[in-house]
C-alpha cells in the first residue's frame, strides 16, 4: 500500500461536475447530508470601467474539490480526547469507531470541514483515502471517477516532483496551519489566500457548523 | 453551532467553581466559620457539576463511550478539561464527607483546595476555545467571559446562601465584590470579542449593538435586585421575602449569562472552508 499518499487537484481542469463527491458518497454508502468530499463553488467579479469608458466585466469562478488532506499536523487528532482521531503509520487520518464519542470537537477544529458528524451512529466520519481500494491496488473512488482527470493521488514527494509546489489560494486555509497532504494546480483565475474578492457560492454544500 | 447542553454544561461548572471562590475570604476575614454555610455551598456546587456533566453528556453523539473522552491527556485541551471536571467534582464530594466528621480547620483548607482545582478547570475550559483555526474564540475575549461568568453566577448564588446564614454579614458584601468583578471582566471580554468579530467578518459595531445590549441591561435588572435583597435585610423584613428578592435576581443574572453564552457559540467562525 502507498505511504503517505496525497491528493492533487488540477483547478484549471476541475469543472465542477461533483462526480467525485457521488463516487465518495457511493463508495461509503453515506447518509444524506454527510460529504466527506465537497466541491467548493469560488466566484466573485464585478463590472469596471476602463481607461477608454468601455464597461467590461471580470468575473471568475472555479472549483475546488476538497476532502480531508491526511494532513502532516493534523488539528483533528490534536484536539480529539478519545484518540479516536488517530494517524496511521501509513500517513491516513481515520477514525475509531470503537472509541468516537461523537464530540464533534475535531469538526469546530479542521480548516478544511473534513469530519463530519453521523447523527445516525452518533460518530464523526472522515475520507479515509479509500484504504481497502488502496490495498487492493486500486485507486480511490473519488480519483477514479473524475471524468477531467483533474484529482489525482499519489506520494507527496512524487506529485510535488511532477507538480511543482501547491498553489496557495482563496478560500483554502494557510497551508501552515496544519501542513495538508494536499496539492493543488493553479487556475487562470486564482485568488490569493486572503483574497475578499470572491465568496463560496454554495456554502450549504461545504460547511459543517 | 447551537446547543443548548454546551450552553448548560459550561454555564453550570462556572458557577459551581465560583461559588466555591465566594467562599475564600472565609481564610482571611476573622469570621465565625459557618460550617452549615460552606456545606450548602458544597452542596449546591456539587449539583450543579452533576448537572453539568449531565448535559455535557446530551453533547455527545454517542454518551456510553464518555470515558474514552479521558484518553488524550497528553494533547487534546478537551480531554483534559474532562479529567478536570471530574476532579474538581470529587474534591467537592471528598470536601463534603470530610465536613460531616472534622469542622472549621478543614472547611477553609477543603475550601481553599477546592478552589485551586476550579481554577485549574477553568483554565483547561478556556484553553479547549482557544483553537487556532477559530480566530473568533483565539483571542483575549474568552478568558475574560469564562472568568467572568464564574464571578458572576459563582457570586449571585454565594451571595444567596451567605446572606441566608449571616445576613448583612461582611462576607455578604464580599460576594458583591465578586459580582462585580465578573461583570467587569464580562465588559472587557465584549469590548475584545466585538473587535475580534469585526477583524473576522466585516461586521460593524452598529449592528451588534442591539443584540450586545440584552446582557448588560438583564444583569443591571439583577444587580438593583440584588441590591434589594440585601436591603431588605436592614429593612426587618422576613426571610420569605429576602428569597424572593433573591430568586427574582438569579433569574435576571441566569437570562443575561445564557444569553451572552449563547451568543459566544454563535460567533463560531472558522478559518478555511
Amino acid at each position: 500500500m502507498i505511504d503517505r499518499p496525497a491528493f492533487y487537484l488540477d483547478v484549471q481542469r476541475c469543472t465542477g461536475c461533483k462526480t467525485c463527491m457521488i463516487a465518495c458518497r457511493d463508495k461509503n454508502n453515506l447518509a444524506p447530508g454527510i460529504r466527506w468530499r465537497r466541491v467548493v463553488e469560488f466566484c466573485g467579479g464585478d463590472w469596471r470601467v476602463a481607461a477608454d469608458g468601455t464597461v467590461r466585466q471580470d468575473v471568475f469562478v472555479y472549483y475546488l474539490s476538497i476532502s480531508c488532506n491526511h494532513c502532516q499536523d493534523p488539528i483533528c487528532v490534536q484536539v480529539c480526547p478519545t484518540t479516536a482521531m488517530h494517524l496511521d503509520a501509513n500517513g491516513i487520518v481515520s477514525v475509531d469507531a470503537g472509541k468516537c464519542v461523537g464530540c464533534r470537537y475535531c469538526e469546530w477544529a479542521c480548516p478544511y470541514s473534513a469530519p463530519q458528524y453521523d447523527a445516525g451512529s452518533g460518530q464523526m466520519g472522515k475520507c479515509d483515502f479509500c484504504k481497502d481500494r488502496l490495498r487492493a491496488g486500486k485507486t480511490p473512488a473519488c480519483v477514479s471517477a473524475c471524468p477531467s482527470r483533474a484529482l489525482q493521488f499519489g506520494r507527496l514527494e512524487e506529485l510535488t516532483a511532477r507538480y511543482g509546489v501547491s498553489a496557495l489560494m482563496a478560500p483554502l486555509p494557510p497551508t501552515e496551519t496544519t501542513r495538508p497532504n494536499l496539492l493543488v494546480g493553479k487556475h487562470r483565475a486564482t485568488m490569493p489566500i486572503d483574497s475578499q474578492r470572491g465568496l463560496i457560492v454554495n456554502p450549504e454544500e461545504v460547511k459543517d457548523a | 453551532m447551537r446547543d443548548w447542553s454546551l450552553v448548560a454544561f459550561t454555564l453550570l461548572i462556572q458557577s459551581a467553581v465560583g461559588l466555591i471562590w465566594t467562599l475564600l475570604p472565609l481564610n482571611w476575614i476573622d469570621l465565625p466559620v459557618e460550617v452549615d454555610m460552606v456545606r450548602w455551598s458544597c452542596r449546591l456546587a456539587l449539583g450543579l457539576c452533576v448537572i453539568g456533566l449531565a448535559a455535557g453528556l446530551r453533547h455527545l453523539g454517542s454518551p456510553a463511550k464518555a470515558l474514552h473522552a479521558m484518553r488524550n491527556l497528553s494533547c487534546s485541551w478537551l480531554s483534559r478539561e474532562i479529567a478536570a471536571v471530574g476532579v474538581f467534582t470529587g474534591m467537592l464530594l471528598l470536601l463534603l464527607l470530610t465536613l460531616r466528621y472534622h469542622t472549621n480547620q478543614w472547611a477553609t483548607t477543603g475550601v481553599a483546595l477546592c478552589s485551586i482545582a476550579g481554577a485549574l478547570e477553568l483554565y483547561t475550559m478556556i484553553r479547549v476555545y482557544r483553537l487556532k483555526t477559530v480566530p473568533v474564540w483565539n483571542n483575549g475575549s474568552t478568558p475574560w467571559d469564562v472568568v467572568g461568568s464564574a464571578l458572576t453566577l459563582g457570586g449571585v448564588l454565594g451571595f444567596g446562601i451567605q446572606n441566608n446564614f449571616a445576613p448583612g454579614a461582611i462576607i455578604v458584601w464580599a460576594a458583591f465584590l465578586f459580582i462585580f468583578g465578573g461583570v467587569a471582566c464580562k465588559m472587557v471580554a465584549g469590548f475584545r470579542a466585538v473587535g475580534a468579530m469585526r477583524l473576522a467578518k466585516g461586521l460593524s459595531w452598529y449592528a451588534l449593538a442591539p443584540k450586545a445590549m440584552a446582557e448588560p441591561i438583564a444583569t443591571g435588572l439583577g444587580i438593583g435586585l440584588l441590591l434589594c435583597a440585601t436591603g431588605s435585610v436592614y429593612m426587618g423584613m422576613s426571610r420569605t421575602d429576602r428569597f424572593i428578592w433573591f430568586v427574582l435576581a438569579l433569574v435576571f443574572f441566569s437570562v443575561a449569562e445564557v444569553w451572552g453564552r449563547w451568543r459566544f457559540y454563535n460567533r463560531y467562525f472558522r478559518i478555511g472552508l
